[in-house]
């Protein structure tokens, strides 16, 4: 039986298992062989599930073998953050301190519907402890590596999704994005994800971080692939009391439409000002790409990222206040003291920071009604070494952990939707742009998203150990 | 808030929170305090209406 070359899309390795060219089995048994070559480098798998991983594969070629209509992902190696929980093992989010919890009981809602869309679940996924930060140099784990640069990050928090999907260990992964933890990665790394409207998808059976932020969504190595993904995501949930009981509105057949009618514009200010020349270039090359010529600006984008800073940290300081009060020295040395400052914030603070977003709100869909799509840089420059403190921008020198989001915590703190475009330079790192629309149209996210790729801007580069 | 302020600050909430900071941990709860009030300072100055109510999402 012939294999499916290395590394292939998700959509062409369930396609090769549709029509008998390889089957699901063979596609698991090389997934997890390239998995162990490959990532004693990366660090960015926790936990592998190779017993689930076979039994979920060979549920798939019986289904076929007895004639059977293949569902969209039938067959497609996925892994998850380490966040999702996973019947059977123990959601650690990056943590010593959930080491002791039992193991998950039932899948979370997403994986659920991977499995039901024909998705094979490899493992789970390093990340930043409970999703605090942007780099992964996580203490009890190890620092999880940059695949184009192993001495660098692969951002965060989600960065065993960036570096498993940027190296093809897997051509799908699911992660979580509370101030870009889905951009940020996918921009270090150099592949597409997808941070979805606030409330669209689902998230039970998630270990949370900050509930009034927390976003979940797919990565993937190429468009057609994160629209499967999401595609097969999508669906309202009652347990999630923020996810929107919407239907389905799939974008699998919108994303090879022209650009005709929609209005798209580059994001000034606040999200030009502490470019560096790489990220400036990449958005550049993405307006010159689109035809836009036009510059627009957000007042408050500042006040915006402020807002989200302090929710975060008072969310994020009083969900682990408990455990900060009996087991201090279990928590991350690189997030503890952030966590405990945030939950010693006045409450006044934070019904301020919610009600500043909520202006913030008004004013960003007030530039809707006037605009499409704007465009923005997802970093502000591309990966750091992995221990750096600081980060050196145009605007002055910031502490990097906290603030690698700066071009991302803005928008997720009113739930636009956004799509990471990675663009490449030969020889050069990768890093992405930020698609974003208004509330609930992701539709108009994959169209310009479609246009970047067409049109030869976006792309995810191969890492080198694949040249 | 001055550097002193702030010291007090966190002494304060930290008992009140029942969280007993060691002393080679204060000085780092302090630095991140400073932080996340510097980031604050311009969310707290923006006047708001008293219609702007906070971006919560509650449905009963």
């Amino acid at each position: 039986m012939t294999e499916v070359a290395a590394p292939a899309s998700a959509a062409a390795i369930a396609a090769a298992i549709r029509e008998g060219r390889t089957t699901a089995r063979a596609v698991a048994d090389a997934t997890l062989a390239a998995i162990a070559r490959v990532d004693p480098a990366l660090n960015s798998f926790v936990t592998l599930t190779p017993e689930r991983t076979r039994a979920e594969a060979d549920a798939v070629d019986a289904r076929r073998a007895a004639g059977a209509m293949l569902p969209p992902l039938a067959g497609v190696p996925y892994a998850v953050k380490n966040l999702f929980d996973v019947e059977g093992v123990v959601t650690l989010a990056g943590s010593k301190v959930n080491a002791s919890l039992p193991p998950a009981a039932a899948d979370a809602t997403l994986v659920s519907r991977m499995h039901a869309a024909g998705g094979v679940l490899v493992g789970t996924l390093a990340m930043d402890e409970y999703a605090y930060g942007f780099t992964t140099e996580n203490s009890h784990h190890g620092p999880t590596r940059n695949p184009h640069d192993t001495t660098r990050t692969a951002g965060g928090s989600s960065g065993g999704c960036g570096a498993a999907v940027a190296a093809r260990l897997v051509p799908l992964a699911l992660g979580s994005d509370t101030n870009g933890s889905i951009r940020v990665p996918s921009s270090l790394c150099g592949i597409w994800g997808l941070k979805p409207t606030f409330g669209r998808l689902p998230r039970t059976g998630s270990y949370p971080f900050v509930a009034s932020l927390d976003h979940l969504g797919p990565f993937a190595t190429t468009l057609d692939d994160l629209a499967l993904a999401y595609d097969a995501l999508q669906g309202p949930d009652a347990a999630d009391p923020a996810c929107a009981q919407r239907a389905v509105e799939p974008v699998g057949t919108l994303r090879h439409e022209d650009l005709d009618g929609i209005r798209i514009a580059r994001l000034g200010g606040y999200f030009d000002e502490p470019l560096t020349n790489a990220a400036r270039a990449a958005v550049d090359a993405a307006c010159t790409a689109l035809h836009t010529t036009r510059t627009v600006t957000l007042p408050s984008a500042a006040l915006g990222r402020a807002a989200a800073f302090v929710v975060t940290g008072s969310e994020g300081g009083a969900l682990h206040l408990a455990d900060l009060r009996t087991r201090y020295a279990d928590f991350e040395p690189l997030s503890r003291d952030r966590l405990v400052a945030g939950a010693l914030m006045p409450a006044a603070w934070y019904v301020q920071a919610q009600r500043v977003r909520e202006r913030w709100r008004h004013e960003v869909a007030a530039l809707f009604r006037d605009v499409d799509v704007v465009i923005a840089a997802a970093t502000p420059c591309p990966a750091t070494p992995l221990g750096d403190e600081w980060l050196d921008l145009p605007t002055g020198r910031v502490p990097l952990r906290p603030t690698m989001g700066l071009l991302t915590q803005p928008l997720s703190c009113v739930g636009l939707p956004v799509i990471a475009a990675p663009v490449a330079t030969p020889g050069a790192l990768p890093i992405a742009v930020q698609v974003v629309a208004a509330p609930w149209r992701e539709d108009l996210c994959f169209r310009v998203a479609a246009a970047l790729a067409a049109r030869g801007v976006a792309a995810s580069p191969l890492p080198p150990i694949h040249a | 808030m001055t550097e002193r302020e702030i010291e007090a600050y966190v002494d304060a909430a930290a008992l009140a929170q029942g969280l007993v900071v060691a002393a080679d941990v204060r000085a780092r709860v302090i630095a991140q305090f400073t932080l996340i009030q510097a980031i604050a300072a311009p969310v707290l100055a923006v006047p708001l209406p008293t219609d702007v109510e906070p971006a919560n999402v509650f449905r009963p």
